[in-house]
């Protein structure tokens, strides 16, 4: 069942075109991340599904009814969708209990009692208790202070319970943790994402933030330009992104160039077995643009195999290191193509590595590729 | 907790307007208020229009004659070299108190800070009366430049302070660090920060030495204002007012422009809000000559015109104190034009403020900026506007009770636009739309969102408007009915006859319906940064 559908979506501010043909899917009870650098549409996109915005061209179709079709307009009142913006945006002349309240009907003897059974969510789900809702997010007993005598992460919270108290079919959460600090960020949206899942809520996530979109979302959509780029799961994208330009906005990727031989290609890196790309035949010959991901190579000292190279930088992150190294060039070097793009490696935390100390890079696993100039 | 609404209707999602249902989406409500804001725009425009007709039915030739004579030039010497020198000495006591109160180590500082701004609520010839009857000698120019900058240094020391407060102290660190002294830090880094508040404090000062009539006509100063009321009002020769009327409108136009000129090419710009206050300069041995000169300041200020009212008050020969129902009456005819001023203005200033806060485009940024020319016309001529429309166009309106309030309410437009602009940009378009998502129609999010977030800056538009009115004194001798007195006028008249202990009253009951208002005034206006949603409506890709 499918509670989000948008199907070639078009909008423009003015001349600016902004969407030009979205289509999306968004399955019930799933969580999906719009990712896109800024300026790509998503913001737009959500605006658009929310109701704030109208839609120039195609459709927006909410639980099977459409809301946005070019002949009707569900104004963002009756839509029954949850909005959580970007800054949270809580009434700031509210407490925390009238702003999760806010949108819900008063119970005749005090909204406390909303829960009544009689009292049904539009989508025809129960809605939870103010208390019950601020127990979830994790805000139990601040239901009496103002919006600025909380923290940003509170304040986030908060404005997702405010969200979820009418029980909608789907929330929509515009970059809701971009103003948290890192440290922040990563506890909020673990609870963010455990709420969510709890109550099987459908969830649209707009973000710019490709670690965020591939950690939490069961699907991503690839925004770029004011179209859908690709769409899957998480895994799918990473494994399978459908170009060498969405393979380096989808995490650390090194794109080198190889020769296809049978079901192999030839890369600096060594003889690997290929992948072809989603919707291209796998390349019975010739020149390709593979993908290695910095986790597949290895760093060796010594005589042997591999690609040599000459370590520029290395990057502690404790868990691991990302060692990025330059393909070393003179009679060693000439076995690849004359590519000499710097090449990440993701190595162990405890290696240690003189800048320009001579290495082998070697390869294991199979790489993605696409021909040449696709 | 708000009580209980029932407003909302129950629809769900599956419950769609039938196809065909005229859709209102945000595209509908600019054009009512750009209909509002424009018939606003229009309405202040009168005056100017009300000069161009006036100097078209004088002739050219006339016109020529009337502006180019030597009394005009004696006239115009007269307003410009002392709206200089006052502009000069209030840009200096100004600054120089509000560097003192902000940032040093001055004792009391909290206490000064209220005490310096108090001034402001005094009308201007409530103190040159004070003066004139305290020290016969205070008249003229020298009189005029002690009484006004007297008078008017709160309007530089006001937008100063605040700078001040606002300014990011680590600019002035990275200037010490980076070798400057103290003297040079202040001129080139404290000032320069300052500067924009500063310039707007003194075009403040130079349009309301421009606009001044009663202060002037006291100390016997003639300006063009007092000229122009004079022939107006005493020797009804309309053609000359208009052609000073003009003049002075010139000048004023010309203070407000050259004030938009500065401003577009020296925009001082600032990388963070200061979150933290600067450390306080130590005044040291210079704390006593600073507290001293704080000290003279306020008794200069406050004390001559309180001390000389009260003198009047309980000097039991001098005094005839008016029957206590005049008194009564003319307070509550006060009141009442000055609630319907305040109501008025703040309704004209809504929509403007509404239109450029929630849809800035160059348009609507181009009207807000038309209607704040306002500004530059007197009060004075705003009143001899509204004569001259009202007896060519609507004859029942003149020397009426709605004109009068129709001309505060131009007259003080620019006040209530400043207070419910900040108030409108309390309440950006995300929240209402967070709270249409929430299911909340329209109408229900304005009374609950909405309204509850402007509602204080409405409230304190309408209080500046009211305690501005209550004290102003020009516009009310020529707009007021017939035979009605206000406190103002009944002030005006007996301190015309030089009955001090007569008019004493009024200036108490004044200055106390006034100052009550400006001190609230300012514990909300230095509330307001403390807000956690600054909210950007409508950002991002």
């Amino acid at each position: 069942m499918t509670t989000l559908l948008v199907s070639c979506l078009s909008k423009a501010f003015g001349s600016q075109p902004v969407l030009t043909g979205i289509d999306l899917e968004v399955p019930e009870g799933s969580l999906t991340a719009v990712l896109g650098p800024s300026g790509s549409g998503k913001t737009t996109l959500l605006r658009v599904v929310a109701g704030f915005e109208r839609a120039d061209r195609g459709t927006v179709t909410v639980g099977g009814t459409p809301v946005d079709d070019g002949h009707r307009f569900v104004p963002s009142e009756q839509r029954g969708i949850g909005y959580v913006p970007q800054e949270g945006s809580l009434f700031p002349h509210l407490t925390v209990e009238a702003n999760v309240a806010f949108g819900v009907r008063r119970h005749p003897r005090g909204w406390r009692r909303l829960t009544a059974p009689s009292q049904r969510g539009p989508a025809g789900r129960p809605g939870a208790s103010v208390g019950a809702l601020l127990d979830m997010v994790g805000l139990a007993g601040l239901g009496g202070r103002y919006p600025h005598q909380l923290s940003g992460g509170q304040q986030q919270r908060v404005a997702l319970a405010r969200a979820l108290a009418r029980g909608p079919s789907l929330v929509l959460l515009d970059e809701p943790f971009s103003s948290l600090d890192a440290s922040l960020r990563a506890s909020v949206r673990a609870d963010v994402q455990g709420v969510l899942r709890d109550r099987g809520t459908t969830a649209v996530l707009v973000t710019h933030d490709q670690d965020e979109a591939l950690s939490i979302a069961d699907q991503v959509a690839v925004v770029r330009g004011g179209r859908v780029g690709q769409c899957g799961t998480p895994q799918q994208l990473y494994d399978h992104p459908s170009t060498p330009e969405l393979a380096r906005f989808l995490g650390d990727a090194n794109l080198v160039t190889g020769t296809v031989v049978g079901d192999r290609v030839d890369t600096p890196f060594g003889v690997l077995p290929l992948r072809a790309a989603p919707g291209t035949p796998p390349p019975a010959a010739g020149l390709v643009t593979a993908l290695v991901r910095p986790e597949q190579l290895r760093v060796e000292t010594g005589a042997g195999p591999g690609m040599p190279a000459l370590v520029l930088r290395r990057e502690f992150h404790g868990h691991d290191t990302l060692v990025t190294v330059e393909p070393a060039v003179g009679p060693a070097g000439e076995r690849g193509n004359g590519r000499a793009d710097p090449v990440s490696i993701r190595a162990d935390g405890d290696l240690v590595l003189p800048v320009r100390a001579p290495v082998r890079v070697t390869a294991t696993g199979s790489v993605l590729v696409w021909p040449t100039g696709s | 907790m708000p009580s209980a609404t029932a407003v909302s209707t129950p629809t769900t999602p599956t419950d769609p307007p039938a196809p065909g249902t005229p859709v209102l989406g945000r595209t509908r409500r600019p054009r009512v208020l750009w209909a509002l804001s424009s018939a606003v725009a229009a309405l202040l425009a009168l005056p100017l229009l009300y000069l161009v007709a006036q100097s078209a039915s004088t002739g050219r030739a006339h016109l020529v004659h009337l502006v180019f004579r030597s009394f005009t030039f004696a006239l115009v010497w007269n307003t410009i070299r002392l709206s200089v020198a006052v502009t000069v000495a209030c840009a200096i006591i100004g600054t120089a108190a509000a560097w003192l109160i902000e940032r040093t180590d001055l004792p009391g500082r909290r206490i000064w800070a209220v005490v310096v701004v108090v001034p402001l609520a005094i009308p201007d010839f409530v103190v040159g009366f004070g003066w004139v009857s305290v020290a016969p000698a205070v008249h003229g120019f020298l009189g005029a430049l002690l009484v006004m900058s007297l008078a008017l240094y709160p309007l530089v020391y006001l937008p100063v302070a605040a700078s001040f407060r606002g300014a990011d102290p680590g600019q002035e660190e990275v200037a010490r660090s980076l070798g400057l002294g103290r003297l040079a830090t202040f001129r080139r880094v404290t000032l320069a920060q300052a500067r924009p508040a500063l310039v707007g404090g003194c075009v403040l000062v130079s349009l309301a030495l421009f606009a001044e009539y009663g202060a002037f006509e006291i100390l016997r100063y003639q300006t063009l204002t007092t000229e122009i009321f004079f022939e107006s009002q005493r020797s009804y020769d309309l053609p000359v007012a208009s052609s000073l009327s003009l003049i002075l409108v010139v000048l004023s136009l010309a203070v407000l422009g050259g004030d938009a000129a500065v401003r577009n090419r020296g925009r001082v710009t600032r990388s963070a809000r200061a979150t933290r206050a600067g450390s306080l300069h130590r005044l040291g041995l210079a704390t006593v000559p600073a507290s001293l000169a704080l000290l003279a300041l306020v008794v200069l200020a406050l004390g001559v015109p309180i001390g000389v009212i009260g003198y009047w008050l309980v000097e039991p020969g001098t005094t005839t104190l008016p029957a206590a129902t005049t008194l009564v009456d003319a307070a509550l005819t006060t009141a009442g034009y000055a609630a319907g001023a305040g109501l008025l203005a703040t309704a004209l200033a809504l929509p403007v403020a509404l239109l450029a806060a929630r849809h800035p485009r160059r348009s609507t940024r181009t009207l807000e900026r038309s209607t704040f020319i306002v500004q530059a016309i007197p009060g004075l001529i705003i009143a001899l506007a509204l004569v001259y429309f009202s007896v060519h166009a609507v004859r029942p309106l003149y020397e009426s009770t709605p004109l009068l309030v129709l001309g505060y309410g131009i007259l003080f437009f620019p006040l209530a636009l400043v207070a419910v602009r900040t108030s409108v940009a309390q309440a950006p378009l995300a929240l209402e739309e967070v709270a249409r998502s929430l299911g909340r129609p329209p109408l229900v999010v304005w009374w609950r969102v909405v309204l509850p977030l402007i509602g204080p800056g409405l409230a304190a538009a309408f209080s500046l408007v009211f305690l501005s009115t209550v004290t102003e004194l020009t516009l009310t001798l020529v707009l007021v009915p017939t035979g009605v007195q206000t406190l103002a006028t009944q002030f005006w008249a007996f301190s015309s006859d030089l009955s001090y202990g007569a008019a004493a009253p009024y200036a108490a009951v004044m200055i106390a319906i006034a100052v009550v208002p400006s001190y609230v005034l300012g514990r909300w206006f230095d509330r307001l940064p403390t807000r956690s949603n600054p909210t950007v409506p409508g950002s991002g890709s």
